[in-house]
């Protein structure tokens, strides 16, 4: 069973498609990591998954139930870019408003996790800053103990130390629980650390969906001469080239560096940046990771 | 939806929404204690003064007795103040609907706090009634109270007024639980209504004042006297004397007419000195159909029921909307 699939999914608000033409699919079990620039339909896609809004085309699955399902809602915990929260509650009633509507609830998991970050129960939800909002919606969003965890931007409000602190958290869940996560962020570099699979939107439609492994080791960081970038596209894929002077950097997918060309290895970064640099390219799911242009 | 998440729902309610739990039945029972505390003073005050008697349903001023006493004469001065309680009375529920009604829903829309409720174990059918069902029975069994205290109330308070007691008047009509609690489930549906149309606070707020405004005007000028007129008793009576007419202040006359030998109704009277020779000469007979008075609490019912079926239909309408447009 995979986590997510969806079908020729498409969100349109009024004229403009958020989503369109996503075909992606996520196995159990993965980290996966949602990237993206602004408007890339990376909410959107979060919320028709959660749940919280109903696509225009196509279909969409996660663990097998249709999104908003009772099944889908018993086995799903999201939590949206608004953080969501009751903020005139005190954190103790936000807590047991949310024990209150699930049949499945981890009291001691989510009131450890508080008092480990030092919430008081007492303290009103809209009093406490924005990073401590996050982890509340988080908290009670695994308290829950769901198998698939949607997370749009949870990353955004939180300082670097309690970003690695949640990371880890996060971490420790998948591990022993062997949740799935889909979670979306910019900070490309928190999601190197964590993400077993990519997932790159641009522009509403899916541009990369691969196993993190997978496309690290297909793909290098060529630098030569930039006057023979055009004789390297007969030779390798190229997914994009940066000419500085007279020499040029070239994220390409091959295995093996060509003649007269520097190879490294690609971070998850520069993959990232280099297939948003080049909306064109491509990289669909499959056991080719073929680049379509 | 299930017992379960009927009860699952009840007890989120309590905890999202515990100012409006407690503040619909605060504020009915608040003001039902008012009028029966005003109202156990005014009967007590006519008790002492033996002028409890005077307060007859069947009589125009209580009894020639009554009218004499310079207790009762000072009991019942003609003031509005009855009058506008009376009105402030009947604004209660729409202050309900107004500011613990609309909202619970607008707001939780506004503030998106409602994909917090949609993304835990409850849909947003499950987040729409069972917050809804838990907040409209509560404040109907409260207006019922209230309404209940305010008729109890008014009983003594439009004598104060100088009024004689009638029971089809408008203002006794509407001060009765049936009418208060339909009024209450109403505005609450049409608070919800409003809230999941518009999703922003003061657009509903003001969506909803208008529309109560004209569902209460259609209820006065169009429903009541529709309703008045179904089910009539109608009598024989004489043209030219007050004998077999029915009493004046326990029933609703709703039509009178002239009708000849044959059964015909007269469609309007000759500029004659003498009407009543006239109807006499042409054999014409006089009737009238009314009301009694045993027929008030089935209309009163009857009344409460269309209210409270318009409020189903604006439930129905906003499951239905929140369908076919959840918050994208």
């Amino acid at each position: 069973m995979n986590a997510i699939e969806t079908r020729g999914l498409g969100k349109r608000y009024r004229r403009t498609w958020a989503v369109r033409d996503c075909d992606l699919t996520v196995p159990v079990g993965q980290v996966a990591a949602l990237a993206g620039p602004n408007g890339a339909g990376k909410t959107t896609l979060l919320r028709i998954l959660a749940g919280l809004a109903a696509p225009t085309t196509g279909t969409a699955t996660v663990l097998g139930a249709a999104p908003g399902s009772p099944q889908a809602r018993a086995t799903v915990s999201a939590m949206d870019q608004t953080v969501p929260l009751y903020r005139h509650l005190r954190v103790v009633d936000q807590l047991a408003a949310a024990q209150a509507l699930n049949d499945q609830w981890d009291a001691d998991l989510a009131v450890q996790r508080l008092s480990a970050l030092g919430m008081a129960p007492s303290a009103r939800v809209g009093k406490l800053s924005a990073g401590q909002q996050a982890q509340l919606a988080l908290t009670m969003a695994l308290a829950r103990r769901p198998q698939l965890l949607l997370l749009d931007e949870p990353l955004a409000s939180l300082d670097p130390l309690a970003r690695q602190d949640v990371l880890g958290w996060l971490m420790t869940c998948v591990a022993e629980d062997g949740l799935s996560v889909v979670f979306s962020s910019h900070v490309i570099a928190e999601l190197e650390r964590v993400a077993s699979y990519l997932v790159v939107l641009s522009a509403g439609r899916i541009q990369v969906a691969a196993t993190v492994d997978s496309l690290l080791d297909t793909h290098l960081a060529l630098t030569g001469p930039a006057d023979a970038v055009d004789d390297l596209y007969h030779q390798v894929e190229i997914v994009t080239a940066q000419r500085a002077g007279r020499q040029a950097l070239v994220l390409a997918r091959t295995g093996a560096a060509p003649p007269d060309w520097a190879a490294r290895p690609v971070t998850m970064e520069e993959l990232v940046l280099g297939y948003l640099r080049e909306p064109a390219a491509r990289v669909v799911p499959g056991p080719g990771l073929e680049i379509v242009r | 939806m299930t017992a379960v998440t009927v009860l699952r729902m009840t007890r989120a309610a309590w905890y999202k929404h515990r100012f409006s739990v407690v503040g619909i039945p605060g504020v009915f029972l608040l003001a039902a204690l008012a009028l029966f505390a005003d109202s156990v003073v005014q009967r007590h005050w006519l008790s002492v003064h033996h002028l409890s008697g005077c307060l007859v349903a069947n009589a125009t001023t209580g009894g020639s007795w009554c009218v004499s006493s310079a207790a009762w004469a000072s009991f019942s001065n003609p003031s509005q103040t009855p009058n506008v309680i009376a009105a402030a009375v009947l604004a209660l529920p729409v202050l309900v609907g107004l500011f613990a009604g609309v909202p619970w829903v607008a707001r939780e829309f506004e503030s998106g706090a409602f994909r917090f409720t949609w993304t835990q174990g409850t849909g947003p059918r499950q987040w729409l009634l069972g917050t809804f069902g838990p907040l409209v029975l509560l404040a109907a069994v409260s207006a019922a109270i209230y309404g209940a205290a305010a008729y109890w109330w008014y009983q003594v308070a439009q004598w104060q007024a100088g009024t004689s007691i009638w029971s089809w008047r408008w203002t006794s009509f509407e001060l009765t639980p049936f009418s208060i609690a339909g009024w209450t489930v109403l505005t609450m549906a049409l608070a919800l209504l409003c809230g999941v149309l518009i999703r922003r606070v003061l657009p509903a707020m003001i969506a909803f004042i208008v529309t109560l405004g004209a569902c209460a005007y259609l209820s006065q000028t169009w429903l009541r006297p529709w309703l008045f007129a179904i089910g009539t008793a109608v009598k024989q009576v004489s043209w030219s004397t007050s004998a077999g007419w029915p009493p004046s202040t326990t029933t609703y006359t709703v039509e009178t007419w002239l009708q000849t030998p044959s059964g015909q109704r007269v469609s309007g009277l000759p500029a004659v000195n003498n009407v009543s020779a006239w109807i006499a000469q042409h054999h014409y007979t006089s009737w009238v159909a009314y009301q009694p008075h045993n027929h008030l609490i089935w209309l009163e019912l009857a009344r409460s029921g269309i209210l409270v079926t318009v409020a189903a239909f604006a439930v129905l309408a906003s499951v239905w909307w929140l369908r076919i447009r959840p918050a994208d």
